[in-house]
């Protein structure tokens, strides 16, 4: 196995390392998808937007994946900068250790996407359950890419943790289904991502343009963690 | 004193947070409420009356609970998460774990208000709750309960699970489970073992009703408050003050 494999396998017990971290990673977008269901479209009823049923469900997921996601991909970098930088300086070098800790937080993504897609696809009727999986991980991959970015520029946690949360806000609120559609909610990083949720929520497919767009999003976004976990690992000089 | 007056200079270092702590909830509050549809929906206020408000209004009332207990909880989480290994220290040093954790309750208590200060400031500019006293004691009580809960988080789950649980309790409890924008009568039997449950009862009558009768909701949530306090105080006391230094 390479140093890489092994590297990415160490990061993940570390973050795995406390069971009740693992737990939360679990419960929590289970228990926001099932309790947010029925209070999503109303909602978005509220707020001017169009969701309802299953589409709002998906959403839901989403949303939870997003956030969790936002949490681990600043946490992976702001907890860990000293860490990587012992690391790539004993020899692995930078590439590496940002690639293991690229491949950590994808798994980690995965395990939230496939947490809030399973409940999802048991507590409502998806009809195109594969779209909403394949939107489900891109919300989760945006979100990391969103996390390490401000995890490369802020390290305090709390100051960290807020600025995830207000991106998150401004994105989740303005986005398709919660607004309009108009405006801001045009430059929001998920929104295509939404659009192919809600569409899968509701059982319809998606244009092809749409998931190049999606699928732009989210290499975007891995290539923007990409540079903050090297940025964070290179040595610096004095 | 010395060691509250440094908390108090530590959190002072911190321009990005004070920023943060202002910013969020005057984007949050007054995003919401604006882009609300004043759309009418009848709600039960504790003692079994009715009201008939709007959306707009209601999501007015809501949102200063939600964002104070999503933001003292954080607060609480990460004020105690960084202040238990310099708290040992402390007590190490000399001083008694009283002493050392006194300073760290005051700075959350602190942080709490100054976070509720500017959600009422930025909701009065459009919605006024009808009794004033209610309205801000329940979300004070909000804002205290979630603070407890996040130092608890900090202290039983470590930062990071601490985080995750912090991002979604408050939405889940407040934003979703208490909020009468999604429902016409009393909350959910389930929601009423939140701990969200008294304090927004108590704001709710407050905002909608100018006679209090929340007496009950009050009571529940100043047990939480009792409750979660002495939980907290116990562990942080254990904390700082349960372990000798370890040689090597």
């Amino acid at each position: 196995m390479s140093a890489v494999a092994l590297t990415g396998a160490d990061f993940l017990r570390e973050h795995l390392r406390a069971r009740l971290t693992l737990v939360m990673l679990v419960t929590i977008p289970a228990l926001f998808v099932v309790a947010s269901a029925s209070a999503l479209s109303e909602f978005a009823t509220a707020l001017g937007g169009s969701v309802g049923g299953g589409s709002a469900s998906a959403l839901g997921a989403g949303w939870a994946a997003a956030f969790l996601s936002g949490a681990l991909g600043f946490f992976q970098v702001a907890s860990s900068r000293d860490a990587d930088r012992r690391l790539a300086l004993a020899g692995m070098g930078p590439t590496r250790v940002a690639t293991a800790r690229i491949l950590a937080s994808v798994l980690l993504g995965l395990l939230i996407t496939i947490v809030a897609f399973l409940t999802l696809w048991l507590s409502t009727e998806i009809g195109r359950p594969a779209h909403a999986f394949a939107a489900i991980l891109v919300f989760s991959l945006i979100y990391i890419g969103i996390g390490t970015l401000v995890g490369s520029l802020i390290s305090e946690p709390l100051e960290g943790s807020l600025t995830v949360a207000f991106v998150f806000l401004i994105d989740v609120f303005s986005g398709p289904g919660m607004s309009d559609g108009g405006g801001l909610a045009q430059i929001m990083p998920t929104r295509k991502a939404a659009d192919v949720l809600i569409a899968a929520g509701a059982g319809q497919g998606s244009p092809r343009g749409d998931w190049i767009a999606v699928g732009l999003t989210a290499a975007g976004a891995l290539a923007l963690a990409a540079i903050a976990f090297w940025l964070s690992a290179r040595p610096r000089s004095g | 004193m010395t060691a509250t007056r440094m908390g108090f200079r530590e959190q002072a270092r911190r321009p990005l947070l004070l920023i943060l702590l202002v910013a969020v909830p005057f984007l949050f509050i007054s995003w919401m409420i604006a882009v609300t549809e004043p759309i009418p929906h009848l709600i039960e206020l504790p003692g079994g009356r009715y009201r008939l408000t709007t959306m707009k209004e209601l999501h007015g009332a809501v949102m200063v609970p939600i964002t104070v207990g999503f933001l003292a909880g954080l607060i609480g989480l990460f004020v105690v998460q960084s202040a238990l290994a310099s708290d040992r220290r402390l007590v190490l040093a000399g001083f008694s774990p009283g002493e050392a954790i006194l300073p760290r309750l005051v700075v959350l208590v602190s942080g709490t208000l100054v976070v509720l200060a500017v959600s009422l400031g930025v909701t009065t500019i459009d919605f006024i709750p009808v009794s004033w006293l209610p309205f801000v004691a329940g979300n004070l009580l909000a804002g205290l309960i979630y603070g407890a809960i996040g130092a608890l988080a900090g202290a039983l789950i470590g930062r990071l699970g601490g985080a995750y649980l912090m991002f979604f309790l408050p939405m889940l409890d407040i934003g979703i489970a208490q909020n009468p924008m999604f429902f016409h009568g009393p909350p959910p039997g389930w929601a009423t073992v939140l701990p969200g449950y008294g304090p927004t009862r108590v704001l709710i009558d407050g905002a909608f009703s100018p006679t209090f009768h929340a007496g009950a909701p009050l009571a529940i949530a100043l047990l939480w408050l009792a409750g979660l306090s002495l939980a907290l105080v116990v562990l942080l006391r254990r904390s700082v003050g349960g372990r000798t230094a370890r040689p090597g």
